[in-house]
């Protein structure tokens, strides 16, 4: 059941009449709905993986007292390692488990053994990166006092499985989401309609700008590198980093849109990230909730900057967060290209501090510059994340170099929208408040005309029901 | 600075004005193209709750067929059926023996699509047609094709229905109909294991309208289209459902004239031309490329000829016959009354050439 799908729309619409107004009166039939309605959402993609999203739940709600409750160091860390064992332990199975033997049958083919361990029959559970993390997040929360074990069943159960942040994001902390569970939490008086604004906003993001920037230029770029000319493979690059975009921060518009409208509010997750000025900078703008997760709970984990190899331990986090995307070595190479430049970065840093040099403030030209070379970093070393495999990605670099072809197949609509994208990326912040509250302001009838208006326009430009691209996480 | 208030309110009455209105204005929007499809008598929502649509299942053929003895003036078209659902005059179940009889087979291109009456259809050129050389006997020609058959239906159709009428010849123009199921995963949906899969009807006007016009915005540049490759699919289902069709009507002992399927939009055309004429094509086959819609329907012509051959039957190569363009194309498959009446006289001269009819009286 994808957001953008008629199934979806008549789902929200019941959900959020029966949580309003039927049971606005009824705080704890208001949350088991709320619980059912989310399990329902889960189950309409696969009915068989409910049980595997319950299964966490249970497992971490019981072990989070337990943390809680032990009396010396020794047993809260034995707790929260059964915590991690099993959940992770679950993710590893359903996601990297082909990925680790098939790595194995490699290695014992290479030093003449052979490898023929078979691969598991196993289906990727959609969103279970998301909500395996979630789910941590509260052992390891309550490991460092930073939240109180929870004693609702049904609240934790809804706050690892609330729709619309289930599949994608953003990875809720326990600490942020469960004091919204409470029965006198207040909202903000104009939530509702703001959070429709971020709907709306949302599904431009996704239907006119993603899917379109996939179809006219990425996905033709990406399929067939060797029949187009150098320069439409660097747009091909370039709109990719903006399809992502668009779609990923599409999609948290929209669950922050949706959870808003029913009462919640969700964390942010993205801040302009192409106007990032260095790579660390970049990881701050980009899908927060999960570099912040990797942040707070392995870097600082593992050391941080202040025990051990700083380097390594940002090496560390960077493979990890490269492997959290997918099971295989360019994901593995993706983090490592990073971790390289964000350890870079740091050392540059140190350098300076320790020469008494201050950091460089950017501005005017200067800071366009930067812009831009971080953005092609990025953009370049997703090479790795779109191609599929190293292969892929070293037949699209190569393609890029044969200058014999010249075919620069850009449609109008798609140099359109792709330079739109651009433009709006990097519009003063404030205007994107200010589109809010303009919509909060003007009378029902005109957004009510406005929601139709623009609800046909996807329609008109709207080329399939695209998924949402980190559904595969 | 506004104060907080509770979640467990109603919400802003604002939002659920704003729904209200949206879900008034979008059901506005709704009713007016029903109403105006309603006047202009297509098959939609309010024909059906009336039950008044042109169509209806008849249960003892087991075949979508015309509602019969109707006049249904639906603006662009006037349609008249006989009692058995066909849009063709009355005809006895059996033949006379001064009569002879002809079936056309199809689907809507037979049926005449887009001909506003009756006489512009191919069925009632080619009687016109055959009567003035068959003087000292009767003609009818049957208009056997009901828009939307597949080779399945036609079969059925031809086996209950025209088999028991003691046909002197059949003409099979089968239609492109079979083209659209490789748009719909090769005709075989994915396999779920989600909950519940429901999806906007398809009788709703306001998508299917702005789907339409607004094709604009949606078109590749040729270089780039990432659509269903033809060379890519299987196409062992239309040999061998074309083969069924065929085997059954020979073995029938029905002499039988097959007809290529031919368009309106070539490869001699410029890119805007075949762009223009294949509109209807390229939305009625959606997951192929113009290119692609060459491809598939010269790959299935081909496949016609093969399987014709093998039985020996006569190929009519309608495709090579008949010019592009608008001259007798209503659109990008369906005949103008100029068309209708072209294809007629190919018809007969193909007939009288292979001696499927011989002058005063049947083979």
């Amino acid at each position: 059941m994808i957001f953008q799908s008629f199934q979806f729309l008549v789902f929200f619409v019941v959900v959020l009449f029966t949580a309003r107004i039927i049971l606005t009166k009824y705080p704890a039939a208001r949350k088991l709905f709320l619980l059912a309605a989310s399990y329902f959402f889960y189950m309409c993609w696969d009915w068989r993986f409910a049980g595997l999203i319950l299964a966490i739940t249970v497992v971490n709600y019981y072990i989070g007292p337990k943390i809680e409750q032990a009396k010396s160091s020794g047993g809260k860390k034995r707790w929260l390692a059964l915590s991690l064992v099993i959940s992770i332990g679950i993710l590893g199975y359903f996601k990297y488990a082909n990925f680790f033997i098939d790595s194995m049958n490699v290695a014992l083919t290479s030093i003449g053994f052979g490898g023929e361990l078979p691969l598991l029959n196993v289906i990727l559970p959609i969103g279970i990166s998301f909500y395996t993390f979630q789910s941590i997040s509260y052992t390891l929360d309550i490991y460092r006092g930073r939240t109180e074990a929870v004693k609702s069943f049904s609240d934790f159960a809804l706050f690892v499985a609330f729709f619309p942040q289930l599949v994608a994001g953003p990875i809720v902390r326990a600490s942020y989401f469960l004091p919204q569970l409470k029965d006198d939490h207040q909202e903000e008086p104009d939530a509702m309609e703001s959070g429709v604004a971020l709907i709306i906003r949302g599904f431009i993001k996704k239907v006119a700008f993603a899917d379109v920037l996939a179809v006219h230029l990425v996905d033709p770029a990406f399929a067939d590198p060797g029949q187009y000319s150098p320069l439409f493979l660097l747009v091909g690059i370039y709109a990719y980093s903006y399809q992502v975009y668009m779609d990923f921060s599409g999609y948290t518009d929209i669950a922050r849109g949706v959870a808003r409208t029913l009462g919640y509010e969700l964390q942010i997750n993205f801040n302009r990230p192409y106007k990032a000025v260095s790579v660390s900078n970049f990881w701050q703008r980009w899908h927060i909730s999960m570099s912040s997760f990797f942040r707070d709970y392995l870097f600082f984990g593992v050391g941080g900057s202040k025990y051990g190899n700083v380097y390594l331990n940002l090496m560390i986090t960077f493979i990890a967060i490269g492997i959290w995307h997918g099971a295989g070595w360019n994901f593995v190479l993706y983090g490592v290209l990073h971790g390289a430049f964000v350890g870079l970065e740091r050392w540059r840093r140190n350098k300076r501090k320790a020469a008494g040099i201050s950091e460089p403030d950017y501005q005017g030209s200067r800071m366009v510059l930067q812009w831009f070379w971080i953005f092609n970093v990025v953009a370049f070393s997703r090479l790795l994340f779109r191609g599929g495999s190293l292969d892929s990605a070293i037949v699209y670099a190569k393609a890029m170099t044969d200058f014999s072809v010249t075919s620069v197949p850009i449609s109008t609509i798609g140099a359109t929208i792709f330079l739109l994208a651009i433009v709006l990326h990097y519009t003063p912040t404030r205007w994107s408040m200010d589109w809010k509250d303009l919509y909060c302001k003007v009378p029902a009838v005109i957004q009510a005309g406005g929601i139709v208006g623009i609800l046909y326009f996807l329609v008109a430009i709207s080329t399939e029901e695209a998924p949402f691209i980190y559904f595969q996480f | 600075m506004k104060e907080k208030k509770s979640i467990h309110s109603v919400g802003s009455r604002k939002v659920w004005l704003c729904f209200a209105l949206a879900i008034v204005l979008l059901i506005v929007a709704e009713v007016a193209l029903q109403a105006r499809a309603y006047l202009y008598g297509d098959e939609k929502a309010m024909q059906i709750v009336d039950d008044e649509g042109i169509y209806f299942f008849n249960e003892d053929y087991q075949l979508k067929l015309i509602q019969p003895n109707i006049v249904s003036d639906e603006g662009y078209r006037t349609v008249r059926s006989n009692s058995i659902g066909l849009r063709s005059p009355e005809i006895s179940q059996s033949k006379q023996s001064d009569e002879i009889r002809v079936a056309i087979l199809g689907a809507s291109t037979v049926m005449g699509m887009l001909n506003p009456v009756n006489e512009e259809t191919i069925s009632y050129r080619l009687e016109e047609h055959l009567q003035q050389k068959f003087t000292d006997k009767k003609v009818n020609v049957i208009s056997a094709g009901i828009a939307g058959y597949y080779f399945a239906d036609q079969k059925i159709m031809f086996e209950k229905m025209l088999e028991p009428m003691g046909l002197d010849l059949l003409v099979l123009y089968t239609g492109l109909n079979n083209v659209s199921l490789y748009c719909l995963d090769g005709g075989v949906a994915a396999e779920s294991n989600g909950l519940l899969n429901y999806s906007l009807p398809n009788w709703v006007l306001s998508i299917e309208l702005l789907i339409k016009n607004t094709t604009i915005l949606r078109a590749l540049m040729p270089e780039v289209e990432q659509l269903t490759d033809p060379s890519t699919l299987n196409k062992k289902p239309f040999r061998d459902n074309f083969d069924d069709l065929l085997q059954s009507i020979k073995s029938a002992g029905v002499p039988v004239l097959v007809i290529t399927n031919p368009r309106s939009f070539n490869r001699e055309m410029s890119a805007e031309e075949q762009y223009e004429y294949s509109d209807f094509a390229r939305l009625k086959d959606q997951c192929f490329s113009i290119e692609g819609l060459h491809d598939v329907y010269d790959s299935h012509n081909e496949i016609m000829i093969e399987v014709s051959t093998s039985y020996n039957t006569p190929i009519m190569r309608l495709d090579q016959e008949i010019p592009g363009g608008d001259t007798y194309f209503a659109d990008s498959i369906h005949f103008n009354a100029a068309g209708s009446d072209f294809v007629a006289k190919l018809m007969l001269k193909t007939i009288m050439e292979q001696g499927l009819l011989t002058e005063g009286g049947e083979k």
